[in-house]
């Protein structure tokens, strides 16, 4: 029996082989869980593919966004809100992969790994959950972008909730357009993209108040130096164009001006692994996320750039690109006095919420106040305060060059007014000029925030 | 030292889980004519009747034993019990009609369990009925192969009067009952070539009857049953290698045949709608039950075919949720693993190789399904032993338990068997 | 019904949880421990080779539970197996064949206490591991009046209520119950067939528990596993207290 002994001793390879397994398989369950119980063969929550049991989504205001009734999943009754709110809400088969009924389907449905699917079984439906943004200001954002593409954001830079959060093209998702994939002429480019959370742009001139902070941060009498502009500046390795021919202007007038020869003068000075600094210190090539929600990386490499191509970064072109929420928060911060409240899209109504802010720090306050008084002169003396018109704002346009078509039209700006703390972001592709095209889009939104 | 009546505790607990798991699916009749009704619905007599009885049979086995000073470690049973409940409640909460068949199923299963035992208790008689034994299921085999009917493209099926069984899960037991022999014949005979040709023969007819599935399970039992006679590695070796030799002649030959099988294994989510169905369903099921389940007989997965058979552990975590899958798993784990415990102090290496075989047996049927239907195995659609449902099975489970049991020499401790040696 | 639903989705995971914390450690122990039921004790130098469990294969290869290392026993040469009835002897096919008393055997042969094995060249004497006689009581032990002084150390177990000693030196086991194959017969109520069994392993003395009903004791605290024991130790079994004498320290 010795011999049998020894034998069924290595027969525990087996079972160990075994527990190996259970082990594996426990682990892929909690892994793909989400994943899995989201498929859409899940009867238990998808009909036809469709989600249908799931908790109502409301915005700030109480209004109904997207709710279920009778099995059946309605939206909003008006189609301009519905079209407004789409990439916020969100559709049902999932396209629109940051929308509400994708990122927040297990809040919605009540779907936990330790659950299950019980309680949405059990009661119809999940749990409701009520989003940041203000159906009528984004409608109002919505109407002011028109049939352009592009996105609007308004945040308030103390508690971090998004107040409008509009990306065109859209569509009604209650009369989804039969062409929507079928379409060649390009109308619907990128329409299940929320192009405030996921897009990336260059930034053109709008990329300044980086190259600004960068300066005032490690050029010491930046405030005293001359920047004489004759239409170019020359570099070892080609020029940089400049908009026009600015003589000899002081820091200050050199954003407002939007002088492209000093701001190139002022990379060059930088020089890559500073301005790169700074604009890393401001969120660029990091990865920020709205309440779970992955926000698309700005981008920013000048490992390779030579000096010609590190004037045109300092003034947002070469291979720069920017995501139109990382751009809000940086005015966040700049009105914030340097750091500024992490945006958020689900409103919670605690005590907790309002004192734990969590809150990006991304200048030093004297930075802050510094910069933000600049661009407060950019409107009193550049743009004129007629345009935004009891707002105390301050702000800087975008025009940006691109490879095909018009460029696109930035603005980025916040309201100095202590009952106002909101930093607006707005981007029209191929829209033209900042100070025409965008500007005037934030100031309409500005102005039914105010109200 | 234990208490002496632990046994009564876990026999309690297990039959206060029964009949918690079991009012959840008996409660589905109209109310009228019902004898209790409860929340509008009333009672489906005949299953709470079948459900009665097997708690009934679970109580008079242990106080019998109890009594009769025969029982030594009921942990064994407890578990097969244990096990046999579960499946029983989960083919109720999938479809009624099918209760009836399993219950009777199972009732033959414990009565094969005590005959069994008493078959194999004397170890002279065990040796000389093992010609017979291979006889037998080699001639059980090829009259299936003769009169079979085609059920799910594997021709693996008699029909007999009404019934329709499944021979290969009977040819399990005379498997492992040929394998198993006395050290003094293993000393005797030590030529595995016998044996091997009966391998070789059952092998090779499930092969042609298109069952993949049991074919590996006796191939992988034949290489258990043969290692524990010989220890001979070489032997093994050899004829591993003769069987992959074989397997890709047949690749060759049928190469639809086998590749269908695993063409969709580690690929199941690109074809969630075609050959990647059933395991999909089952991972999505699954992990929508969560850990709690989301109820007996109200999950979604039963509606997929075969659920109560191939995906019966899908089924479990989505309505009994996770943790009991994994403890019903480990369950059969435990089983194998005490097989091995068993085996050093077995009373005959006749107990000892036959019970290891049996107890890897299970093990790896049990691995093949629950790691087949969830795609860390290829799906073969073996059976999850004592849960799924199938008469054969539920009856070849409960005989394979026998030999465990057998090689437990407590079992015969107490009986007497090993009685004095002064007398 | 809800309500069934619901608190039996937590219920059922618990029970059986705690059904399997029941059944487990049962299923991981695995059989009983089996003590020696006999000897096979060499003619030639009087070693006595141990006869464990059930089946004990004798021959020249390394396999066998028994290893004799003489030309003329064959690789397999016989197998012994315990039955009901007790040992048998069976001979697999040696080439010079395995003779009890002198007589050849060609089938299974039951053996007697004290019957002549012969192997091949090795001889051997069967010896049943059978109850001790006491042979002193528990006085004339402590006067030191023993007529005989082995070379090697004396170990006694003493029943402290009638002083009967029962010497365990020279064996490896020696099991405690109520059963009548065991080494220190005990009859009382409540002791089970096999009860408690002292084992001597790399010159030490153990003790352990035969999974009785009612558990064994060692100096006053119950075993739980096998517990190395030394001189004056006591073992309480159903009421009646061993005292573990040994002479001096043990050499394997």
């Amino acid at each position: 029996m010795k011999g049998i002994a020894r034998r069924s001793k290595l027969m525990l390879i087996f079972t160990a082989a075994f527990l190996a397994g259970v082990i594996v398989l426990v682990s892929t369950f909690v892994i793909n869980a989400q994943d899995w119980a989201f498929k859409r063969a899940n009867l238990h929550i998808y009909s036809s593919g469709q989600i249908v049991s799931a908790g109502k989504i409301f915005d700030r205001n109480g209004k109904v966004l997207a709710q279920t009734v009778d099995g059946e999943r309605e939206y909003s009754d008006s189609k301009t809100v519905r079209r407004a709110t789409l990439h916020a809400v969100g559709d049902l088969e999932g396209f629109i992969a940051t929308g509400a009924h994708t990122t927040f389907r297990s809040e919605l449905t009540g779907y936990s790994f330790f659950n299950g699917v019980y309680d949405l079984k059990k009661n119809g439906a999940g749990n409701d959950i009520t989003l940041t943004i203000d159906s009528d200001l984004c409608t109002t954002a919505l109407n002011a972008l028109g049939n352009r593409k592009g996105a609007v954001g308004v945040y308030n830079y103390k508690t971090g909730e998004i107040l409008c959060m509009v990306s065109t093209p859209t569509y009604d998702p209650e009369n989804k357009p039969d062409d929507i994939d079928s379409d060649t002429s390009g109308k619907y480019d990128g329409i299940y993209l929320n192009r405030f959370l996921s897009g990336v742009f260059t930034p053109g001139s709008t990329f300044k108040v980086v190259t600004a902070i960068s300066a005032i941060e490690n050029i010491a009498d930046i405030n005293l130096r001359t920047f004489k502009c004759n239409g170019s500046y020359q570099t070892s390795t080609g020029e940089v164009r400049c908009n026009g021919v600015h003589g000899n202007i002081n820091f200050g007038q050199a954003l407002s001006k939007s002088c492209n020869s000093a701001f190139a003068c002022i990379a060059e000075e930088l020089g890559n692994e500073k301005l790169t600094q700074t604009a890393e210190q401001l969120g660029f090539n990091q990865r920020i996320t709205v309440d779970g929600v992955k926000v698309t990386k700005s981008f920013l490499d000048l490992s390779e750039a030579v000096s010609v191509d590190r004037g045109w970064a300092g003034i947002g072109q070469y291979t720069t690109l920017a995501n139109p929420c990382q751009m809000m928060t940086v005015m966040g911060a700049i009105a914030n006095g340097g750091s500024a409240a992490t945006p958020k899209i689900i409103k919670e109504d605690n005590a907790l919420s309002s004192i734990a802010v969590q809150k990006l720090e991304y200048m030093s306050s004297d930075t802050a106040n510094t910069i933000a008084k600049m661009m407060r002169d950019n409107v009193l003396n550049q743009y004129g305060e007629w345009r935004f018109p009891e707002l105390e704002f301050a702000g800087k346009t975008g025009t940006a060059e691109v490879a095909d078509g018009d460029p696109h039209s930035w603005f980025v700006g916040f309201s100095q007014r202590e009952d106002l703390p909101l930093a607006v972001v707005v981007v029209v592709e191929n829209g033209g000029e900042g100070i025409s095209a965008a500007a005037p889009i934030a100031n309409k939104v500005m102005q039914a925030a105010a109200k | 030292m234990r208490r002496k009546k632990w046994w009564l505790a876990a026999l309690t607990l297990i039959t206060v889980f029964q009949v918690i798991s079991m009012v959840q699916v008996l409660f589905d009749q109209p109310a009228e004519n019902a004898l209790f009704v409860l929340d509008g619905k009333g009672l489906d007599a005949q299953s709470a009747l079948f459900f009665g009885i097997f708690i009934l049979v679970e109580w008079v086995y242990f106080i019998a034993m109890s009594i009769a000073r025969k029982h030594s470690d009921p942990a064994l049973e407890l578990v097969a019990f244990f096990l046999t409940g579960i499946g029983l409640v989960v083919v109720a909460g999938a479809n009624k009609e099918q209760l009836k068949t399993q219950f009777i199923a199972v009732m033959l299963g414990i009565v094969c369990f005590a005959v069994m035992l008493w078959l194999i208790g004397n170890v002279d008689r065990a040796m000389l009925m093992r010609t017979p034994m291979a006889a037998a299921a080699i001639g059980l085999l090829v009259l299936t192969l003769i009169l079979a009917r085609n059920i799910q493209g594997a021709f693996n099926w008699l029909q007999i009067g009404g019934m329709s069984i499944q021979p290969s899960e009977f040819v399990k037991v005379a498997f492992v009952f040929v394998g198993a022999s006395t050290l003094d014949k293993l000393q005797t005979t030590r030529s595995l070539t016998k044996y091997i040709i009966f391998c070789v023969v059952c092998v090779a007819l499930l092969f042609l009857m298109r069952d993949l599935g049991t074919a590996l399970i006796f191939f992988f039992t034949f290489l258990v049953l043969a290692f524990m006679r010989s220890g001979d590695f070489r032997t093994l070796v050899l004829v591993c290698a003769a069987a992959a030799m074989a397997a890709g002649l047949v690749v060759l030959i049928r190469s639809d045949f086998v590749m269908e099988r695993f063409s969709t294994y580690r690929h199941v989510w690109d074809d969630i709608y075609g050959k990647g169905y059933q395991q999909t369903r089952v991972l999505i099921y699954s992990v929508s039950g969560g850990l709690l389940g989301v109820g007996i007989g109200k999950g979604n997965l039963k509606d997929v075919s075969a659920a109560t058979e191939d995906l019966v552990f899908g089924m479990i975590c989505e309505e009994w949720g996770i943790i009991i899958g994994i403890l019903v798993v480990l369950c059969i784990l435990f089983i194998a693993f005490h097989s091995i415990r068993c085996a050093a102090g077995a009373r005959s290496a006749f107990y000892a190789i036959s019970g290891i075989a049996a107890g890897m047996l299970m093990l790896f049927q049990a691995a093949l399904n629950v790691f087949g239907v969830t795609d860390l195995l290829p799906l073969t659609g073996v059976t999850l032993p004592f849960i799924s449902r199938g008469g054969s099975s539920a009856i070849c489970c409960w005989a394979l338990l026998a030999f465990i049991k057998a090689a437990d020499n407590r079992t015969w401790i107490k009986r007497g068997e090993l009685g004095a040696t002064q007398q | 019904m809800d309500f069934i639903v619901d608190a039996g989705r937590w219920l059922l995971p618990v029970l059986a949880a705690v059904i399997v914390v029941f059944c487990v450690p049962s299923l991981l122990k695995g059989n009983a421990k089996i003590g020696v039921t006999g000897y096979l004790v060499n003619e030639a130098n009087g070693d006595r080779i141990p006869l464990s469990g059930y089946e004990v294969s004798v021959g020249r290869s390394k396999v066998c539970d028994i290893i004799l290392g003489y030309n003329t026993v064959s690789r397999f040469h016989a197998v012994l197996s315990k039955h009901k009835s007790g040992w048998r002897v069976t001979d697999t096919g040696s080439k010079t064949g395995t003779y009890i008393n002198s007589e050849k055997i060609d089938k299974p042969r039951a053996l007697e206490n004290g019957d002549t094995l012969v192997f091949g060249n090795a001889v051997f004497v069967f010896v049943e591991n059978t109850p001790i006689e006491p042979q002193q009581t528990v006085e004339q032990y402590e006067q030191g009046t023993e007529e005989y002084v082995p070379d090697g150390p004396v170990t006694y177990i003493i029943d402290e209520s009638t002083g009967d000693a029962y010497r365990i030196d020279g064996l490896l086991t020696c099991m405690i119950g109520r059963g009548d194959d065991v080494q220190i017969q005990l009859n009382r109520p409540n002791v089970s067939r096999r009860h408690a069994m002292l084992v001597f392993d790399e010159g030490q003395w153990s003790v352990t528990d035969m999974d009785s009903q009612f558990g064994t004791m060692l100096n006053g605290k119950p075993v739980r596993r096998m517990t190395k024991i030394k001189d004056g130790d006591t073992i309480d079994i159903c009421g009646t207290t061993y005292v573990f004498r040994t002479s001096g320290e043990v050499s394997a």
